[in-house]
C-alpha cells in the first residue's frame, strides 16, 4: 500500500498548500508472496487510471487577502512513499472574469 | 472530458527532460519539472529512484577481524585487542578511501583504507566478506627485545585520523597512498611498503597523494603542485613487465631535469585523469592534471628523450577547475567532474572558450548544489553506472568523518533512443540513501563480469561504516535483514530482507494553461486527475 500527498501553490506563493491526500491507498493486484501451481508468483504491478483530486478547499491568504485557489499559474508537489510510475496528469482550472479586487 | 468553454486543462504525458531549475518555473519546457527528490525520468515517465541494498558484513563475515594493532599502530600479531581488532576498526575507525580492484589472480573485490588500515572487501548478493590485508615493511624498525613480539617488523599502519587517501589500480599492482606514510603496494597477494631509501636505480614509488595509471606509467602528485612520472611497463629486466610499473627511477635522469609541475597561479592539484581517447591503442589521450584552477596536460605518448626538448605539457583550462579527484567519471568519451560552481566535463569546459557562458551542467539542479562547502568539495565522490553518472553532494565536516547527504543525478539513457532525435541528458535530481544515513563515497567496478555500483555510508547516529548497493532488482529499500528458517539442518539461517518503501517527492512546473488560454488570464484551480502504474511492492 503506497501513500501519496498532493499539495499546490498558485503564482509562487512561498507555502505549499495541502490538496489530497491518499493514505495507504494504492496496491498491487493479487496477494503478495501468493504463487500459481507451477511456482510463479501471481500477484501484479498495479495502477489506478484517472485518480481524481476533487476542489481544493476554499483557504484565505493572511498576507494578500486573496483565494488561494485564485491564481494564474499553478505548482503541484507531489509526494510520497513506496515504487510507482506516473503515467499522466491533468489539472482543471475555470477561466475568470478578472475583479478589480479579489480579496476574500 | 467536461465541456464547459470557461474551463481549461493543463498537465503532462511525458518528462523526458527531467529536471530544470536553471529556469524559472512556468518558462522552463512541458516535459520538464523543476525539482526532483529519489525519482528518475528515464523513458519519460516519471519514476521512484532504484532502491539501495544494505550489504550485511557482521562479524561472521571477517575472515580475520581480530587482526589487532597497538595504540601507537605497530601490528600486534597474534595479541587480540577487541578496541583496536580489524572488525571494530571496519565499523567505526575513520573511512578514507574505497576502490575496486581487478586482480590477476583471485576475485574482483572493493579496496578500503578505515582508520589508516587496508581492507580487502568482497561483495556477495546480501552481504560482504572482508579481510584485512597485512602490510609488511621490510625497511621498518622491528620490536625490541622484551616485547611480545620482540624481532619482528613492526610493519605499522597509516594515520588512522586522516579523512582522506589515494588510490589506483595500475596492472597487476594496487597502490595506496596517504601523502604521509610509504605508499602500500598489493598485488592480490601480498601487500607491502614501496622501498625509497635505496639506490637510485630500485627506488620505487614516493609519497605523494593522486594518482593515475595510463600509456604504460603510474602518474603520482607530490608536494601538492608537481607530478611524478614512474618508469614504463617492461622497462626493467624482472620477471613480470609489470613490476617495473612501481619503480620511479627516472625522476633525476640526466638533462631530462625533475617532476612536471603545475603553474603557480592555478593552485595545487586536486585530480589526475587519462583524458578518453578514442581511435587509440591503449584508449588513453593525454594525461590531464586538474588544478583548483584550471588544467594541465601532458602528453606521455612521445618518446621520455623527448619530454624536456618538445612540448610535452601544455595548458588545457584556463580558469575551470576540479574539486575532488573522486569525482571524476568517464562518461561518453568525456571527463565529468565536480567544479567550485557545480558539476561540469572537460569538453564543455574546453567549448567554452569559444563563447561568453560560463554555466555548469548542474545548472538544472542547482539547488542541490549550490549550498556545498567549498572546502569539503575534495571529498566528492562519483559514479557511472547504469548510464547515469551520480555525484555526492550536501558534504558536511562531522568532525573527521565527512559526509554527504545525497547526490545529484545525471541520465544518459534519453541519448540512447535509437532513432528519435538526439536530446540533452536528463537531470534525474537528487537522490538521499534510506534514513537518510550520510554517504562517504561511492565506487563502482566490474565483479566477476557484473558492474556494480556502491556507496560506502555511515549509520547509526554517523557513527558506523556500511556498504550499500545501487541495485536494480529491487523496488524498495533494503536497510537490514532479518534471520529466517535454515533451508538445511547443516546450513545457516537464511537472510530474510527488511524493506523499507523510498519516500520522494517531486515538483512540476507552474502550470499556466496557456494552450486554452493566456498567461494573463486569472484562473480558478477547479480540479486535477492523476494517472498511476507499476504499483510495486
Amino acid at each position: 500500500m503506497h501513500t501519496l500527498k498532493v499539495q499546490y501553490r498558485p503564482d509562487d506563493y512561498p507555502e505549499w498548500i495541502d490538496w489530497r491526500e491518499f493514505s495507504q491507498k494504492f496496491d498491487i493486484i493479487g496477494k503478495a508472496g501468493s504463487l500459481d501451481i507451477g511456482g510463479v508468483p501471481t500477484a501484479r504491478a498495479g495502477f489506478a487510471p484517472r485518480v481524481p483530486f476533487g476542489k481544493p478547499a476554499q483557504k484565505c491568504d493572511p498576507t494578500t487577502a486573496r483565494q488561494l485557489r485564485r491564481g494564474f499559474e499553478f505548482q503541484v508537489k507531489f509526494k510520497g512513499t513506496g515504487y510507482c510510475v506516473f503515467n499522466r496528469f491533468r489539472i482543471h482550472a475555470m477561466k475568470l472574469i478578472e475583479k478589480s479586487t479579489s480579496s476574500c | 472530458m467536461i465541456n464547459d468553454p470557461n474551463r481549461v486543462y493543463d498537465g503532462f504525458f511525458s518528462m523526458e527532460a527531467g529536471v530544470d531549475a536553471g529556469r524559472a518555473a512556468n518558462v522552463i519546457d512541458t516535459n520538464e519539472c523543476v525539482s526532483a527528490e529519489n525519482m528518475t525520468f528515464r523513458g519519460g515517465k516519471p519514476a521512484v529512484r532504484p532502491a539501495w541494498r544494505r550489504l550485511r558484513i557482521e562479524d561472521e563475515d571477517f575472515t580475520n577481524g581480530n587482526h589487532s594493532y597497538y595504540e601507537d599502530g605497530g601490528d600486534a600479531y597474534n595479541q587480540v585487542i577487541p578496541n583496536r581488532s580489524a572488525k571494530e576498526n571496519f565499523n567505526h575507525g575513520i573511512f578514507q578511501c574505497a576502490h575496486a580492484y581487478s586482480p590477476h589472480v583471485g576475485p574482483d573485490s572493493l579496496m578500503v583504507m578505515i582508520g589508516g588500515r587496508l581492507y580487502r572487501v568482497i561483495p556477495y548478493v546480501n552481504n560482504a566478506k572482508v579481510t584485512e590485508v597485512s602490510i609488511e615493511d621490510q625497511t621498518g624498525e622491528k620490536y625490541p627485545p622484551g616485547h611480545p613480539n620482540a624481532g619482528k617488523l613492526r610493519n605499522k599502519r597509516n594515520r588512522n585520523t586522516l579523512a582522506i587517501a589515494y588510490m589506483v589500480q595500475a596492472d597487476k599492482w594496487f597502490i595506496v597512498q596517504d601523502g604521509e606514510s610509504s605508499a602500500i603496494l598489493y598485488d592480490g597477494a601480498k601487500a607491502r611498503r614501496a622501498i625509497t631509501d635505496t639506490v637510485r636505480d630500485k627506488t620505487e614509488i614516493p609519497v605523494g597523494t593522486m594518482m593515475a595509471y595510463g600509456m604504460g606509467r603510474v602518474c603520482l602528485v607530490v608536494n601538492e603542485r608537481d607530478i611524478a612520472f614512474g618508469d614504463l611497463f617492461g622497462s626493467h629486466d624482472q620477471p613480470d613487465p609489470a613490476d617495473a610499473l612501481v619503480m620511479f627511477t627516472e625522476r633525476n635522469f640526466l638533462t631530462e631535469g625533475f617532476d612536471a609541475a603545475i603553474p603557480f597561479e592555478q593552485g595545487i592539484a586536486t585530480g589526475l585523469a587519462f583524458f578518453p581517447q578514442l581511435d587509440t591503442s591503449t584508449g588513453n589521450g593525454q594525461l590531464l592534471v586538474f588544478a583548483q584552477r584550471g588544467a594541465q596536460a601532458f602528453f606521455l605518448n612521445l618518446q621520455r628523450e623527448l619530454w624536456k626538448e618538445s612540448q610535452f605539457q601544455i595548458a588545457a583550462l584556463l580558469t575551470t577547475g576540479l574539486r575532488g579527484h573522486r569525482s571524476i567519471s568517464i562518461a561518453n568519451e568525456d571527463l565529468w567532474f565536480r567544479s567550485d560552481d557545480g558539476v561540469r566535463s572537460f569538453r564543455q569546459a574546453r567549448s567554452e572558450q569559444y563563447g561568453w557562458a560560463h554555466i555548469p551542467h548542474s545548472t538544472n539542479v542547482k539547488q542541490f548544489v549550490r549550498t556545498d562547502t567549498n572546502r569539503l568539495l575534495q571529498y566528492c565522490s562519483s559514479i557511472y553506472f547504469d548510464n547515469r553518472v551520480l555525484f555526492t553532494t550536501s558534504p558536511y565536516p562531522n568532525a573527521t568523518r565527512p559526509f554527504h547527504t545525497g547526490a545529484v543525478v545525471v541520465d544518459f539513457d534519453i541519448l540512447s533512443s535509437f532513432g528519435a532525435k538526439v536530446a540533452q541528458p536528463c537531470w534525474d535530481g537528487h537522490w538521499t540513501m534510506p534514513n537518510n544515513i550520510g554517504i562517504t563515497q561511492f565506487v563502482a567496478g566490474t565483479f566477476n563480469g557484473v558492474t556494480r555500483a556502491f556507496a560506502f555510508v555511515l549509520e547509526d547516529d554517523l557513527q558506523r561504516n556500511a556498504l550499500y548497493e545501487l541495485t536494480m532488482d529491487d523496488r524498495d529499500d533494503v536497510t537490514g535483514y532479518e534471520d529466517g528458517p535454515k533451508p538445511k539442518p547443516e546450513l545457516n539461517e537464511s537472510m530474510i530482507p527488511i524493506s523499507q518503501r523510498v519516500e520522494w517527492e517531486w515538483v512540476t512546473r507552474a502550470f499556466d494553461f496557456k494552450q486554452e488560454s493566456t498567461p494573463f488570464t486569472e484562473l480558478e484551480l477547479y480540479d486535477a486527475d492523476l494517472w498511476l502504474k507499476d504499483i510495486i511492492e
